[in-house]
C-alpha cells in the first residue's frame, strides 16, 4: 500500500506559566508519535480528553508548529517548506472541525464561505465559482436556494455540511476530521457519518478521523490508533483491535464503553481513578498508576511501541514479552 | 400497580411564551417512576426531557416559561399545588438533582465540605462541626479518596469525575432520598470515568432503594442503567416500555430510527452506512397538532399531519403513540 503520510517521532510541547514565579512547566501534548497513513484508508484516533489527539491533528497540518520530529506528505517534509510552497499542500490537506458554530464566519453568506478557499487559491472565474457553490451544496445535501443565507440560519447538522463542503471545495486528497460529529444529535450524527462515508467512496479521500466516541471510530475506520497522555499505546487494524486488544488501557477503554444491549450489561471494572494531568505525567508508562497489571519496570521505563503481529503494535511491557497475554 | 409509584406525572403541559411565539416544550405528558427503579427519559435536543425534570422540581423560569396544566404527584401530594416554602422542603430532601456540568452547579468560592455540610445544617439542623463530619462520610460513600483532605478542596481543584461524585454525595445527603433526577450526568465525562460514575449510581441506588429518573440522549447508557424507558420527541412522549422491549421490539418509527442511528448498534458490526433518519428536528414553534415526527417519518400519511395519535397499548406497559404502530413493520 502506498503511504500518503508519514509521521515520525512527532512532538508538540506547550510551555505553560506556573503561578508565583515557579519554574515554567511543559505540557507534552504530543510526545514522540510515529505512524503511517496509507492512501485511501480511514485511520481512526481515539483517546480520552487530554490524550493529545486533537493537538496531533493540528500539528500534522502545521496549524501548530511542531517541536521535533517529521511529517512527510508524499515523502516531502511539509514543515520545512516556505509559506508559498506550503500553500500548494494546504489545498491537498484539509480539516473538518468539531464546532460547526465557531468554524464558520457569522457575517458571511454561505456562498462566500464556500468560495473563499477557491478564491485564495485562484481556482477560476467568478462564474465558475458560482457553479461550484451549487455543485458543492448539492453534493453535501444542502438546498442550493439557501446559498445566500448566513450560518445562523442553519441547524447544527446543516452547518456541519457547510464545513464539509468547504473542506471538499479544493479537491483535497487528505482530510482530518477532528471530532466532526461529536456536537451533533444522534440522528443528525448518523446522517453526517453517512455523508463522510459516501464522499470517501466517491472521491477516494484519505481520512484521519479523530474522536472520543469509540463506536463512531469503529464504524468509520480501517485502522485505529489508541492514545494515552501524548503517546500511542496501541495501533492495529480495526478487526484486530476489536477481537484482540492487547494494551490494558485499550481493554479498559473498550470495556467502559456501554454496549447497546440491556442483556449484556458491563460487569468488568478494571480501570480506576482519573486520567492524570499531562503536565506532570506519571513516570515510566504513563498508564501505570491505573493499570491492574503494573510491574516494577512499568514505573521506571516507558515501553516502546513494538509490533506483536503484522500491523499490530503495542507499547506495554506485558505485551512485549511474547509469552504473556493480558486477560 | 399504581400504589408502587413514587412519582406520577399526569397530563403535563409546559410552554415558553417567547417573542417569536409559544414554544410548547412538553405536551400532554404522562410519566411515572416506580419505587426503586430507574426510568430513562430519552430523546434528542429540544425533545422536552430537561424541561420535564425542571418541572418536577418547579424550576421552570417564569416568565417566559409556564406549567400550563397537569399534575405532578409525589407520594400522594401534587407538587404543583404546594407553596414555595413547602416545595423548598421537597427539593434536596425527597427529590434531589444532579446536572450535566458539575462545575456550574457547585459554588466555586466555597469548599466542597461546606457545600455538602449545608445539606445537613439545613435539613437536619446539625451544628457545623457535626455536619462537616457527615460530609467526610458522604465523600467516603461516593469513593472519593482521602475524604478528610478533600472536604477542604475547592471545586476547581477537582477533576470532572470527582466533581460529579461530589454532586452525587450532596444529592444523597438528604434525610430521605426518594428520587434522584440525573440530567445527562455523564455526558461531559470521559468514557472510563463515565463507567465509574454509572457503577457508583447503580451501587448506591441498591443500597438506599432510591428511584432514579435518568435523562440522557445516549442509548448505550440507557441499555446499561434503565429498568424502563420513555422516548420523547419534540415535546411528546412517543413510546414507553421496559428496557428489553424498547431495545428489542420497538414499535414507534422514531425509536426504531434512533436505535438505527447509533453507530454502536450491533447490526452494523463495526462498519457500513447507518440507516439514518432524514431531515432535522423541527422547530417547536412550527409544530402543529399532528404527530411531531411526521415530517421525518418514512411511513407518514395524511392523518399523521393532522392528528396526534391516541395511545396504543401492547400489553406489559408497552405503550406507543403512532397511528400505524403494530400495523406496519418499521425498519
Amino acid at each position: 500500500m502506498e503511504k500518503i503520510l508519514e509521521v515520525k517521532n512527532l512532538k508538540k510541547h506547550f510551555e505553560i506559566k506556573k503561578e508565583k514565579g515557579g519554574p515554567p512547566l511543559t505540557l507534552k501534548a504530543v510526545d514522540g508519535v510515529t505512524f503511517d497513513v496509507y492512501k485511501g484508508e480511514t485511520l481512526g484516533i481515539v483517546g480520552e480528553s487530554g490524550c493529545g489527539k486533537s493537538t496531533l491533528g493540528k500539528t500534522i497540518l502545521n496549524l501548530h508548529r511542531k517541536n521535533a520530529g517529521e511529517v512527510l506528505y508524499n515523502g516531502v517534509d511539509i514543515s520545512s517548506l516556505s509559506d508559498r510552497e506550503l500553500k500548494e499542500y494546504r489545498k491537498k490537506m484539509q480539516m473538518i472541525f468539531q464546532d460547526p458554530f465557531s468554524s464558520l464566519n457569522p457575517r458571511k453568506k454561505i456562498s462566500y464561505i464556500l468560495t473563499q478557499p477557491m478564491r485564495i487559491h485562484r481556482m477560476g472565474s467568478a462564474e465558475k465559482l458560482e457553479s461550484e457553490v451549487d455543485r458543492l451544496m448539492t453534493e453535501v445535501g444542502l438546498d442550493v436556494n439557501y446559498k445566500n443565507r448566513y450560518p445562523h440560519q442553519f441547524s447544527g447538522g446543516q452547518r456541519q455540511r457547510i464545513g464539509i463542503a468547504r473542506a471538499f471545495s479544493l479537491h483535497p486528497e487528505f482530510i482530518i476530521c477532528d471530532e466532526a460529529v461529536s456536537a451533533l444529535d444522534v440522528s443528525v450524527q448518523a446522517q453526517i457519518l453517512n455523508l463522510l462515508i459516501d464522499l470517501q467512496a466517491k472521491y477516494k479521500f484519505t481520512y484521519i478521523f479523530i474522536a472520543h466516541d469509540l463506536a463512531v471510530v469503529e464504524l468509520i475506520s480501517d485502522r485505529i490508533i489508541v492514545m494515552y497522555l501524548g503517546r500511542i499505546v496501541e495501533i492495529a487494524q480495526k478487526k484486530e483491535l476489536i477481537t484482540n486488544r492487547l494494551h490494558p488501557y485499550t481493554i479498559a477503554l473498550f470495556d467502559a464503553f456501554p454496549e447497546m444491549n440491556p442483556r449484556n450489561r458491563r460487569e468488568k471494572k478494571i480501570v480506576i481513578g482519573d486520567v492524570p494531568s499531562p503536565v506532570n505525567p506519571p513516570s515510566g508508562c504513563h498508564f501505570h498508576p491505573r493499570c491492574p497489571f503494573v510491574m516494577d519496570i512499568c514505573r521506571a521505563e516507558y515501553p516502546e511501541l513494538k509490533e506483536t503481529s503484522p500491523g499490530h503494535s503495542v507499547a506495554c511491557w506485558l505485551c512485549n514479552k511474547p509469552s504473556t497475554k493480558v486477560e | 400497580m399504581e400504589n408502587n409509584r413514587l412519582l406520577d406525572i399526569k397530563g403535563l403541559n409546559v410552554s415558553f411564551y417567547t417573542q417569536k411565539g409559544v414554544v410548547r416544550a412538553v405536551r400532554e405528558l404522562d410519566l411515572w417512576v416506580n419505587k426503586g427503579e430507574t426510568l430513562a427519559l430519552v430523546g434528542e435536543s429540544g425533545c422536552g426531557k430537561s424541561v420535564t425534570a425542571a418541572s418536577i422540581l418547579r424550576l421552570i423560569p417564569e416568565p417566559p416559561g409556564k406549567i400550563d396544566s397537569g399534575e405532578i404527584i409525589l407520594e400522594g401530594r401534587d407538587l404543583l399545588k404546594l407553596t414555595d416554602k413547602e416545595m423548598q422542603g421537597i427539593r434536596g430532601d425527597r427529590i434531589s438533582m444532579i446536572f450535566q456540568e458539575p462545575m456550574s452547579s457547585l459554588n466555586p468560592v466555597f469548599r466542597i465540605g461546606d457545600q455538602i455540610a449545608e445539606v445537613f445544617i439545613t435539613h437536619y439542623g446539625y451544628k457545623k462541626k457535626e455536619a462537616l463530619r457527615k460530609a467526610v462520610e458522604m465523600l467516603d460513600l461516593v469513593k472519593i479518596p482521602a475524604p478528610e483532605k478533600r472536604v477542604k478542596s475547592y471545586p476547581h481543584q477537582l477533576s470532572g469525575g470527582m466533581r460529579q461524585r461530589v454532586m452525587i454525595a450532596m444529592a444523597l445527603s438528604s434525610p430521605n432520598p426518594g428520587l434522584m433526577i440525573a440530567d445527562e450526568p455523564t455526558t461531559a465525562l470521559d468514557v472510563t470515568i463515565q463507567a465509574q460514575i454509572l457503577d457508583l449510581m447503580k451501587e448506591l441506588q441498591q443500597k438506599i432503594r432510591m428511584s432514579l429518573l435518568l435523562i440522557t440522549h445516549d442509548m448505550g447508557v440507557v441499555a446499561e442503567m434503565a429498568s424502563r424507558v420513555a422516548v420523547m420527541y419534540a415535546g411528546r412522549k412517543v413510546e414507553a416500555g421496559d428496557v428489553y422491549t424498547i431495545f428489542e421490539k420497538p414499535l414507534h418509527p422514531y425509536t426504531v430510527g434512533l436505535l438505527n442511528s447509533m453507530p454502536s448498534n450491533e447490526k452494523y458490526k463495526h462498519s457500513g452506512r447507518l440507516e439514518a433518519i432524514d431531515g432535522n428536528v423541527p422547530s417547536l414553534l412550527e409544530i402543529g397538532d399532528g404527530c411531531p415526527f411526521n415530517s421525518r417519518c418514512k411511513y407518514a400519511q395524511e392523518i399523521c399531519k393532522k392528528e396526534f395519535p391516541s395511545v396504543k397499548d401492547f400489553g406489559n406497559e408497552h405503550t406507543v403513540w403512532c397511528h400505524f404502530a403494530g400495523e406496519i413493520e418499521f425498519k
